[in-house]
C-alpha cells in the first residue's frame, strides 16, 4: 500500500510536466489563436491541489478579498459576491468600483461582473449560472464539504489557510499563478509591502510603537483581541509596529484568530496603541468614558485608533492588494497622527 | 413536608446576601476582601481594583433586578396560564420583544438601552395581544392550551422575520450580539434605575394579585366561582408580566430558564400558595442569576461566559432534578 502510493506520487511528479506540455500544445491548436503559450498551474490549498491545464477566462469568487485581488491583477471576475457588510450603495466597495471603472467594467455596463448574495451561505446556484472555469475561495472559511460542492461546478482554489487567515500576499501569489500573472503579482506584493513599510520608515513614532488590535464592545463591556495571524495585526506589523507582549503571550496556536478577554483585566493590556473597530458614530471618548475600558493604558493615554465606519474597517480587516492602497490613503494618516500624539 | 414560610424567606434573604457578596468578590480579576470594602466605602476612580468593583456593583444591581423580574413574571405566567412549563418564551412575549428590537435596530439604528426598552415593551405587548386574540377565537375562549399553541406559533413565525432581517443587514447582527446572548455587563446606574421603575411597578402588581393567581390556578370556572373577574385579572397580570419581561429583556437580553426554574423551586419549598411563591421568587431569581453570572466570570479565563449561556447551564440540571425528584411538576 505504502509502496504503491509512493509509486503513484513519483509517477505523478514525472507526469505533470509531460502532461502540461502536451495539453498546452493541444489547447493552442484548438483555439487556433496561438497567443497563449503552454499553460499549466498547480495551486496547493487546505483541501488539496487545484491543477489548471488552461488559462481560466471566467473566474467566480466567493468570500471577501478574492475578487479584489483579481481586480488588482487587472482581471474582471465573471461573478463575485455582493459586499453586504461594510459595502457602499453599489453593494460593493469604493476600491472595487474604482478598479472596475478603470478596467471598463463599471457597474451597469455589460462587462460588469455578475453578483450574488452570500448572506445565506455559498450561493451554489448563482455561481453555477455564471458558468465559471475557475472558482476562487483562497481567502475564505469554506468547509471541505462546500469545497467539494464548488469543485463540481468548476476547479476551485480552496482556502490557503484556515478561517480567513490566508494572507493577502499568499492570495495574490496564488491568483497570480492561477492566471499566469505571477510576475505582476510579485511586483504588486513588493510595491504594496514597500508602501506599507515606508510608513514606519518615515515615521519613527509608528515604527517604535507597540499595538493591540481588537474589538472593544461598548454594549456588553466585551474585549476581543485579534491574534498574530489575523489580518489586522498583520496590517499594523506591516507598518513597522510590534504586537504587544500581552497578546503574543496569549496566542495559543496559529488557527485561532481572536481571543476574548475579560474587561476586568483591562489594565493588563499594555501597549502604545490600541486599534478597535466599532459601530458608526462611536468616538474615542466613548471608550474613555467607559470606566473599565479607561483602565486600558492606551485608552487612558489617547492611543486609540478607531474605525467607526464599516467600509473603512473592511479595508483593513479583509485586507487585500486592492484595499490596502485605499487604506494607505484613507486610514494610515490617522494611525500616524495617533502614534505621533502618543509617542511625541 | 413544608418548611415554615418565615424560615424559608429568611434563608432566601441570607442566600441573596451571599450571592451579592460573591458577585462583588469573584471575577476574572482577583481582588482582596479589604479592597472590596475600600472600594465601597472610599471609592477612588484612579484605582483599577476600585473601578472593577464598581462595575461589579452595577452588574450585581442589574442581576438583582433582572433575576427578580424574570422569576416573578414566570410564577405569574405559570399561575395564569395553568401551564407548568410557562416562561417568557410562551405567550409570544420574548418573540414580540425581540422582533421589535431587531426592527428598531434595522429601521432606526436603535442602540441605547432606553430605546431597547421602549421597543421591547411595545413588542412584548403586541405579541401578547396577538397571541391572546388568536387564542380567544372559538367557543371555549383563551384556554391555557390554546394560549401556549398560539404563543409557540407566533414565536416560530416571528423567529423567521428576525432571521430574515438579520440576514438583510449584517451590521444589525453586530449590534444584536449582546442582546441575543444575555449579559449583565455595561449597564449604567441610570439605565438600571430607569428600567427598574417599570420592574417595581410590575412586581408590586403581581405581589398584590398573588391571591387572584391562587384562584386562577384552580381554573377559570373555579376562579369565577370565587368571585374573580377573570378577564380583568388576566389583563392586569398580563400587563405586569409584559412590564417585567420587557424591562428585563431590554436590560439584559433574553435570559432563559429563570422564569421556569425559580417558581418551581419556590413551590417545592413553600407549597402551592402564590402569596408565598411570589415573594420567594423575588429573592430566588436574583440568587440564581447572580450565581450563574459569577460562575461565568471565572469558568473560562481570560474570557467571560455570558450569563444567558450560564443560566442555561445551571438551569437545565436544576430543572431536571426538579422534575425527577417530584414525580410530577404540579401547580
Amino acid at each position: 500500500m505504502t509502496l504503491s502510493r509512493r509509486a503513484l506520487v513519483a509517477l505523478s511528479l514525472l507526469a505533470v510536466p509531460a502532461l502540461a506540455s502536451c495539453s498546452g500544445g493541444g489547447a493552442d491548436a484548438a483555439r487556433g489563436d496561438g497567443a497563449d503559450e503552454a499553460f499549466s498551474a498547480t495551486i496547493p490549498h487546505l483541501y488539496g491541489e487545484t491543477v489548471l491545464e488552461a488559462k481560466p477566462t471566467r473566474i467566480a469568487t466567493v468570500s471577501w478579498v478574492n475578487a479584489d485581488t483579481l481586480l488588482a491583477l487587472g482581471l474582471v471576475p465573471a461573478g463575485m459576491p455582493v459586499v453586504t457588510w461594510g459595502g457602499n450603495d453599489n453593494g460593493s466597495t469604493d476600491w472595487i468600483d474604482a478598479a472596475l471603472e478603470e478596467l471598463g467594467a463599471g457597474w451597469g455596463t455589460e462587462n460588469a461582473p455578475a453578483t450574488y448574495d452570500e448572506s445565506d451561505g455559498i450561493n451554489l446556484d448563482e455561481i453555477a449560472a455564471v458558468v465559471p472555469d475557475l472558482i476562487v475561495a483562497a481567502y475564505s472559511g469554506i468547509t471541505e464539504e462546500e469545497y467539494a460542492q464548488l469543485s463540481k461546478i468548476a476547479p476551485t482554489i480552496g482556502p490557503l489557510a484556515p478561517n480567513y487567515t490566508a494572507s493577502w500576499e499568499d492570495v495574490l501569489a496564488a491568483l497570480g499563478t492561477a492566471t499566469g500573472l505571477s510576475e505582476q503579482a510579485a511586483t504588486l506584493t513588493e510595491q504594496i509591502s514597500g508602501d506599507l513599510a515606508a510608513v514606519g520608515e518615515e515615521n519613527p513614532a509608528v515604527a517604535g510603537a507597540t499595538f493591540i488590535a481588537g474589538s472593544l464592545g461598548l454594549t456588553d463591556n466585551s474585549i476581543a483581541l485579534y491574534l498574530g495571524d489575523d489580518t489586522r495585526p498583520r496590517f499594523f506589523t506591516a507598518l513597522g509596529m510590534t504586537q504587544a507582549e500581552v497578546v503574543t503571550e496569549n496566542t495559543a496556536d496559529s488557527e485561532t484568530f481572536y481571543l476574548e478577554w475579560s474587561a476586568e483585566r483591562a489594565d493588563e493590556l499594555v501597549s502604545d496603541l490600541i486599534y478597535s473597530w466599532a459601530a458608526p458614530g462611536t468616538t474615542v471618548e466613548d471608550f474613555q468614558d467607559n470606566e473599565l475600558f479607561a483602565q486600558i493604558p492606551a485608552v487612558a493615554d489617547g492611543g486609540v485608533v478607531l474605525t467607526d465606519d464599516d467600509h473603512l474597517t473592511l479595508s483593513i480587516s479583509a485586507a487585500n492588494a486592492l484595499s490596502l492602497p485605499w487604506a494607505l490613503e484613507h486610514f494610515v494618516p490617522t494611525v500616524v497622527e495617533v502614534a505621533q500624539s502618543v509617542r511625541g | 413536608m413544608r418548611r415554615s414560610t418565615p424560615l424559608v424567606l429568611a434563608g432566601g434573604l441570607l442566600a441573596l446576601a451571599v450571592a451579592c457578596l460573591l458577585s462583588l468578590m469573584i471575577g476574572a480579576r482577583t481582588v482582596s476582601p479589604s479592597t472590596v470594602v475600600d472600594a465601597l466605602s472610599d471609592y477612588d476612580s484612579s484605582l483599577t481594583d476600585h473601578v472593577v468593583i464598581h462595575s461589579r456593583l452595577l452588574r450585581t444591581l442589574a442581576g438583582i433586578a433582572v433575576g427578580a423580574a424574570l422569576a416573578v413574571a414566570g410564577a405569574a405566567m405559570q399561575g395564569m396560564t395553568r401551564n407548568p412549563l410557562a416562561d417568557p418564551g410562551i405567550l409570544g412575549i420574548n418573540a414580540g420583544a425581540t422582533t421589535a428590537v431587531v426592527l428598531g435596530v434595522y429601521l432606526v439604528d436603535a442602540s441605547e438601552v432606553a430605546q431597547f426598552t421602549a421597543l421591547a415593551l411595545l413588542g412584548a405587548a403586541l405579541g401578547t395581544v396577538v397571541v391572546y386574540a388568536v387564542a380567544s377565537l372559538g367557543r371555549e375562549g383563551a384556554t391555557p392550551v390554546k394560549l401556549a399553541l398560539a404563543g409557540a406559533a407566533l414565536t416560530a413565525g416571528l423567529g423567521s422575520v428576525v432571521n430574515a432581517l438579520v440576514m438583510i443587514d449584517d451590521s444589525s447582527l453586530d449590534r444584536l450580539r449582546f442582546w441575543q446572548v444575555g449579559t449583565l455587563g455595561a449597564r449604567s446606574l441610570a439605565d438600571i434605575s430607569r428600567v427598574g421603575v417599570l420592574m417595581v411597578i410590575g412586581a408590586v402588581v403581581i405581589v398584590a394579585m398573588a391571591g387572584v393567581l391562587n384562584a386562577l390556578a384552580l381554573g377559570d370556572d373555579a376562579a369565577v366561582g370565587l368571585g374573580v373577574k377573570v378577564g380583568r385579572a388576566r389583563a392586569l397580570l398580563g400587563t405586569a408580566i409584559i412590564l417585567l419581561c420587557g424591562a428585563a429583556v431590554a436590560l439584559a437580553g433574553p435570559i432563559g430558564f429563570l422564569g421556569l426554574v425559580v417558581p418551581h423551586a419556590a413551590r417545592l419549598l413553600v407549597g402551592g400558595d402564590y402569596r408565598r411563591i411570589v415573594p420567594l421568587c423575588l429573592l430566588g431569581g436574583p440568587v440564581l442569576l447572580l450565581l450563574a453570572d459569577t460562575a461565568g466570570r471565572v469558568i473560562a479565563p481570560p474570557a467571560e461566559v455570558q450569563v444567558g449561556v450560564m443560566t442555561a447551564l445551571v438551569g437545565v440540571p436544576v430543572f431536571i432534578v426538579l422534575i425527577r425528584t417530584r414525580r410530577q411538576v404540579g401547580l
